[in-house]
């Protein structure tokens, strides 16, 4: 076959694969461009799951007369002149494709009026074949029909899924548009019944409570995380769940840069670590991150479709994500049964606004107080990343008696409950934590050994040591291979000595810890050795930490109830098994047949 | 032998006498046992002696008590702990003890206690004869100054059960002891006498050598030694006999720790060297010591550091260096430790490299051996 130009249409029909995937592709764009015509009021209908009828009315700027064939037209937009905007993109579309991508693909009828003169035009497209502009009667904005999506590419159209599957994709991009953008109202028909109706809220909070409804759990906690500096002036807002509320299924998770829902695992770890240890680890946090950055720290022109972003600096992102959550989890009480939790409302907010960049005085402040319903009451945290000090830790606890039972509980009163602490869970986080600070000031001493202990191992465990030995080293363990199945520990951390753990049998443990040891290899991914590393700190916290069974002295007692005021993350072991369980007198009394 | 619990014991003991044999006895017996005659001791008068025994059934304790008046044979088993308290607490020059049944009754001038006992054939353990001859002695001096140097740096409840003790080593007329927790390691010369020649080495239990320690108040006496298989005996003088169970296992290689050579050397005043570690210290972490240590030519300055406390510096001279410059890093309890049983003026440090063992030697037979620590930079 001889090459030849492409026709024009087949240019657009194959552009339009990359842009339009499926109905909910089309809901996004059309909801994106109301948006950033500054609709106060979005209302979307789709029949047959968006590929029939999909619909978008907007009350926003509307798109003048003379503009409205160029509105179809390819590569042609209002958001952008010069290159240089690409760089502090406040938009959410840009490339001034959408449009012109749906109507080859669809049959699109178009109507809008300005605010201004107020006269209604419509313009119609059949397949890319646009029509003359006619006058029509509508109100200020714009409303966009688009029929039979596809049907010109039998192809396309094979792949998409059945209509409730694709109906559920337009809701979810709804949604997504609706938790980023507040002050706007949504409403989303599907076959003419009613799926989501969001009146204009205040701010986030109040919109993430609509979205997300009961899956936040009890008394969600609040994010607000900043970092100050010239080149990083960045924001973090966000709700996330107590770890109580924590699901096995992660849908509830999102993520917003500059008011655009991202896909980003990386953030999405950060958020996961920052729980980590707090919940069995297989159970995942329910959030809605908010990020507000300066535009030209993130290029969100990576991915047709907007979905993903690249950052300036990664790593430094997941750092100013992960501290936030974890001081939003810090500040908190987290014991499980916890009924005694002051929640209270949150009093100043900022809304996001994707056209605002953060430095801007323009941050719209709004109260969040009435917006506060009883049942999502939000209490606030606040961190400030350029000085890590002061975090809000658990309320200390005031502990008049306790009682050891079994040499295993812990039985306290509290003001008005019944505390059970596990003395093995509790120790084991205080001295993790211990460790991990160690580490991070450089204070972990290790003592060389003057007989190397020797123990013997599986070759193929033994083969785990060229990838763990790194990590042993910054704990302070170091060990070599002296024959093919026989390790030699030649030093120890001091404070493991201390507490007459044994080096060799700790070695040949972790050695033979097959999921530590695949954590390890990978050593392209800085998380999961991290993680290793942790899983390593986790070993020592429990060889080290008193057991079930031993019996405490009552200054023991004592020292280990007093940490666990000042440890971090003190409700949870490091496995995420509560360390302590409250149990209110109200409860009491209820048994008691008083209540 | 007919001991029966109807003999009933009467006799009248210097108080102070008493009070030392029962502390003694009161260190042997165990602290905490569900056997409760494991908590006694047991007092023989016959012949006009007074005889004590005390076990924890590792140990046996046995000794004979000057200055009583046996005024009826008998045996008794009280209570260690409650007896010593008695009798440590009261006033009287003598206290009269009579037993009754099994009741124990210790009189004072102006008090009376009755103590219940248990019936003495329940005390565990055979006689004090022993068949095993006498293998070497030493004077009681030497010995205790072997003991002093050694137990201090041994391991408790380590699973390598050799660092639970101290090994003695016999050449001929050469004696060594050796202790070690595994990251320290204490060395001390002796001598001793006949009467059988030969070599010999067995791992004594820290708890015994303490007992024993306690029974070498006179230098000059002799403490003869014997032993069997799982067994030491050590007679001192002719009043008392320790009997302890010997530990089992491999002693590590110690004459490959011991350093061969070095390359640095500096010589300090024991007491100005004790006072700055011990300084130094007070800014250490409580469960990761380790203070660093720079020599040069001008001194030796030790620093330390403690995450969220702060840090120290301390500087002291050094009385003479030879090699280069150094930093090194030392737990300071392991170098207190030392210092405090040392009895000559001046000690020296000698080392050869930042990662190698340290040596410590007081006198010409004393040689202690420390493992570094890393430090943070």
């Amino acid at each position: 076959m001889p090459i030849r130009t492409l026709s024009s249409a087949l240019v657009n029909q194959i552009a339009a694969g990359e842009v339009i995937e499926r109905p909910a592709s089309v809901a996004k764009e059309l909801v994106e461009n109301a948006i950033d015509a500054g609709a106060t009021r979005i209302v979307v209908r789709i029949e047959g799951g968006g590929r029939e009828r999909l619909e978008v009315i907007d009350d926003g700027d509307g798109i003048p007369h003379d503009e409205l064939s160029l509105a179809l037209a390819p590569h042609s937009t209002s958001k952008l002149t010069t290159s240089e905007d690409l760089n502090r993109i406040r938009t959410l579309g840009f490339r001034g494709e959408a449009l012109c991508a749906i109507s080859s693909v669809s049959h699109v009828k178009l109507a809008s009026a300005t605010r201004g003169n107020g006269q209604s035009w419509t313009i119609e497209s059949r397949f890319g074949e646009v029509s003359e502009a006619k006058p029509s009667s509508g109100p200020p904005g714009t409303s966009i029909v688009v029929a039979g999506l596809f049907s010109n590419v039998p192809a396309r159209r094979k792949f998409l899924r059945g209509d409730p599957a694709e109906a559920a994709r337009v809701t979810e991009v709804v949604c997504n548009a609706a938790l980023s953008h507040p002050s706007v109202a949504f409403r989303l028909e599907s076959g003419g019944r009613k799926v989501l109706d969001f009146a204009t809220a205040n701010d986030c909070f109040g919109r993430v409570s609509d979205v997300f409804g009961d899956a936040l759990g009890q008394n969600p906690l609040t994010v607000a995380g900043e970092a100050i500096g010239e080149e990083f002036a960045s924001r973090v807002l966000g709700i996330v769940c107590r770890p109580a509320s924590m699901r096995s299924v992660s849908r509830t998770q999102r993520i917003f840069v500059n008011g655009r829902p991202i896909v980003d695992r990386s953030l999405v770890h950060a958020v996961r670590e920052a729980y980590r240890g707090l919940a069995e680890p297989s159970l995942q946090p329910v959030f809605a991150i908010f990020l507000t950055v300066d535009p030209s720290l993130v290029d969100v022109n990576v991915h047709p479709q907007k979905s993903e972003v690249r950052w300036s600096n990664p790593s430094w992102m997941h750092r100013l994500v992960y501290r936030s959550v974890q001081d939003a989890l810090r500040s908190e009480d987290l014991t499980v049964g916890d009924s005694r939790l002051i929640s209270h409302a949150l009093s100043d907010s900022n809304g996001i606004d994707p056209r605002t960049a953060p430095s801007s005085a323009s941050v719209s402040t709004r109260s969040a107080v009435d917006r506060a319903s009883p049942s999502h009451s939000f209490s606030h945290s606040r961190v400030v990343m350029e000085e890590d000090q002061g975090h809000l830790l658990a309320p200390p606890v005031a502990v008049r008696q306790v009682l050891q039972v079994n040499d295993t509980w812990l039985i306290l009163a509290e003001d008005d409950a019944v505390v059970i602490v596990d003395q093995h869970a509790l120790h084991e986080r205080v001295m993790f934590e211990e460790i991990r600070s160690r580490i991070g000031g450089g204070d972990l001493m290790s003592q060389r050994l003057m007989i190397p202990a020797t123990a013997d191992v599986s070759p193929e465990s033994l083969a785990n040591l060229e990838t763990l030995g790194p990590l042993f080293a910054r704990l302070g363990i170091e060990v070599t291979a002296v024959g093919p199945r026989t390790i030699a520990v030649h030093a120890f951390p001091g404070f493991l000595i201390g507490r007459k753990v044994d080096a060799a049998t700790f070695v040949v443990r972790a050695l033979c810890d097959e999921s530590l040891a695949s954590a390890a290899t990978s050593s392209d991914d800085s998380t999961l050795r991290e993680q290793a590393l942790a899983d390593i700190l986790d070993m020592m916290a429990c060889k080290a930490a008193v057991k079930g069974g031993d019996r405490l002295s009552r200054e023991e007692i004592a020292e280990l109830l007093s940490a666990r005021s000042t440890t971090d993350r003190s409700s949870n072991c490091p496995h995420g098994r509560p360390t302590s369980i409250r149990i209110p007198i109200i409860e009491i009394e209820r048994r008691f047949g008083r209540r | 032998m007919a001991t029966t619990a109807t003999d009933s014991m009467k006799i009248v003991c210097d108080r102070a006498a008493l009070v030392d044999s029962l502390t003694l006895a009161s260190s042997v017996v165990m602290s905490r046992t569900t056997v409760p005659v494991l908590l006694c001791v047991k007092l023989s008068a016959k012949d006009g002696t007074l005889k004590l025994w005390a076990t924890d059934q590792d140990i046996r304790l046995s000794l004979v008590l000057a200055s009583v008046e046996v005024h009826s044979d008998g045996d008794a088993l009280i209570p260690a702990d409650k007896f010593a308290q008695i009798v440590r607490s009261c006033n009287d020059s003598t206290l009269t003890i009579q037993m009754d049944k099994n009741v124990a009754v210790v009189r004072g001038e102006d008090s009376k206690f009755r103590v219940y006992g248990y019936d003495p054939r329940e005390f565990p353990g055979e006689t004090d004869k022993s068949d095993v001859p006498i293998e070497f002695e030493v004077a009681a001096g030497v010995l205790r100054r072997m003991i002093s140097r050694t137990v201090f740096s041994t391991a408790s409840d380590n699973t390598r059960y050799a660092f639970n003790g101290v090994l003695l080593e016999r050449k001929g007329r050469r004696l060594r002891m050796v202790s070690t927790d595994g990251r320290r390691l204490a060395m001390v010369r002796g001598d001793c006498s006949g009467p059988a020649d030969g070599d010999a080495t067995c791992i004594i239990p820290t708890k015994a050598l303490n007992v024993v320690n306690r029974l070498l108040d006179d230098p000059d006496a002799c403490v003869r030694i014997s032993r069997d298989r799982n067994r030491i005996r050590f007679e001192v003088g002719e009043t008392a006999v320790i009997v302890s169970s010997l530990i089992e296992g491999n002693f590590p290689p110690f004459d490959d720790v011991l350093p061969k050579e070095h390359d640095r050397r500096g010589t300090f005043d024991t007491a100005e060297l004790a006072a700055a570690v011990k300084r130094a210290a007070l800014l250490t972490n409580e469960e990761s010591k380790g203070v660093k240590l720079s020599f040069n030519s001008n001194g030796l300055t030790i620093s330390s550091r403690a995450a969220e406390m702060g840090d120290a510096e301390v500087h002291l001279p050094v009385l003479s260096w030879e090699g280069a410059d150094i930093e090194i890093g030392f737990n300071p309890a392991y170098i207190t430790d030392v210092l405090r049983i040392a009895d000559t003026k001046v000690v020296a440090i000698e080392m050869k490299g930042a990662n190698r063992p340290g040596v410590i030697k007081i006198g010409d037979d004393f040689t202690y051996v420390i493992m570094p620590v890393s430090l943070p930079s």
